[in-house]
């Protein structure tokens, strides 16, 4: 047998190979992965948790649960209106992702901002300041306990930093975490954004879009 | 001409920041911008990028703004509390500008804080600004835009 028909046999032998295992392997592969595990660009959280369903007061000086929104999707921060730099990046990119959402989507979608200065952001405050950067979101306050309660069931912190150069009690600044949570339309914790990722609107209007798509087909 | 006023507002928009009056700073200062805010707020922030182009150390000590009562160097500082990310603000005196390297200000870090704001400007206004830089109390004044979003160059 001449070197070149071993050599066929061997090339048979090795397409046969990718036929035979190679192939159904990356067909199987592509089957195990189920589509809506994948794509989400935020932490996907899970098992999904129940939402604490705080009590708190909204910006026209109404009382405000979680649970009234049950049946759209809720994207919710934490902040406080003395803030200038953290919190407006924060509100400017939420807004930008409000932009980004289908139109058919945008009207379940509830962004919401949670002072945790309820000292100084009165609703009225919140009124002036959340809906400027776009006009359906919703500034929340409430008393000093219930947001305390309300940030720790959400994972958020924040502390109160008193400024020793100006004498007054008010000239206070505060630091806190920034992530953006997402509670799916069934109250549930779905979807939580790290600060840095916030400039990509686009990846998380897709994502929300994804979650309610998701649960209406569940 | 009503249809024309959008494409007028993205050519003030674009045009960068220039700088009117120099004490002979070796600075170029690039991207500059104000957060818009709203008229019940006195806080906000201005960003830009510095680009130090001289041979000897030089400090941004902040300035001084018609509209506003203080322009104040403020750092971002960020710890982990529990495992999450916690971030704050803190006063500096100056923020230093490293001989051929660029001091940057940008959302959700380094910024120069705006406080006592009198006017609001609008989104698409441009607004004065004089920085301050030691050694020797230098000025420099910029104008710049306001706007909601950060401005692309």
């Amino acid at each position: 047998m001449s070197n070149k028909v071993k050599l066929n046999r061997l090339f048979r032998l090795a397409n046969l190979l990718i036929a035979a295992v190679v192939i159904p392997m990356v067909l199987f592969a592509a089957w195990k992965r189920p589509a809506h595990r994948e794509g989400y660009f935020g932490q996907l959280l899970s098992p999904a948790k129940e939402a604490y369903d705080f009590k708190l007061t909204d910006q026209d000086g109404k009382p405000f649960r979680l649970s009234q929104l049950r049946g759209d999707a809720v994207v919710l921060a934490f902040g406080f209106t003395h803030c200038p730099n953290i919190c407006p990046t924060t509100l400017a990119s939420l807004a930008s992702v409000f932009k980004a959402l289908p139109s058919d989507d945008r009207a379940r979608v509830r962004f919401l901002f949670i002072s945790v200065d309820p000292a100084r952001d009165t609703p009225e405050k919140l009124k002036n300041y959340v809906p400027f950067f776009q006009s359906s979101f919703v500034g929340l306050t409430g008393s000093v306990q219930e947001i305390a309660r309300t940030a720790k069931e959400y994972g958020a912190f924040y502390e109160t930093v008193p400024q020793s150069s100006n004498d007054a009690s008010d000239f206070y600044t505060i630091n806190h975490s920034s992530y953006v949570y997402v509670i799916d339309p069934a109250g549930k914790f779905a979807l939580l954004y790290h600060y840095e990722q916030l400039p990509e609107s686009k990846r998380i209007a897709h994502d929300i879009a994804k979650l309610l798509h998701d649960s209406d087909s569940k | 001409m009503k249809h024309l006023l959008p494409l007028f507002a993205i050519f003030i928009l674009t045009l960068p920041p220039c700088a009117t009056a120099q004490e002979n700073l070796p600075l170029k200062v690039e991207g500059a911008w104000m957060r818009a805010i709203p008229e019940s707020s006195e806080e906000t922030a201005v960003y830009m990028t510095l680009t130090h182009t001289g041979t000897k150390p030089l400090r941004l000590l902040g300035g001084s703004m018609e509209i506003a009562s203080m322009v104040m160097p403020m750092i971002t500082t960020k710890k982990t509390v529990a495992g999450r990310e916690v971030f704050g603000m803190g006063a500096v005196p100056s923020f230093e500008i490293p001989v051929g390297g660029k001091l940057v200000l940008e959302p959700g870090g380094n910024h120069l804080m705006i406080m006592g704001l009198k006017k609001h400007p609008h989104p698409g206004d441009r607004v004065k600004l004089v920085l301050k830089f030691d050694p020797g109390q230098k000025e420099l004044r910029i104008e710049l835009p306001v706007s909601l979003e950060p401005v692309k160059q």
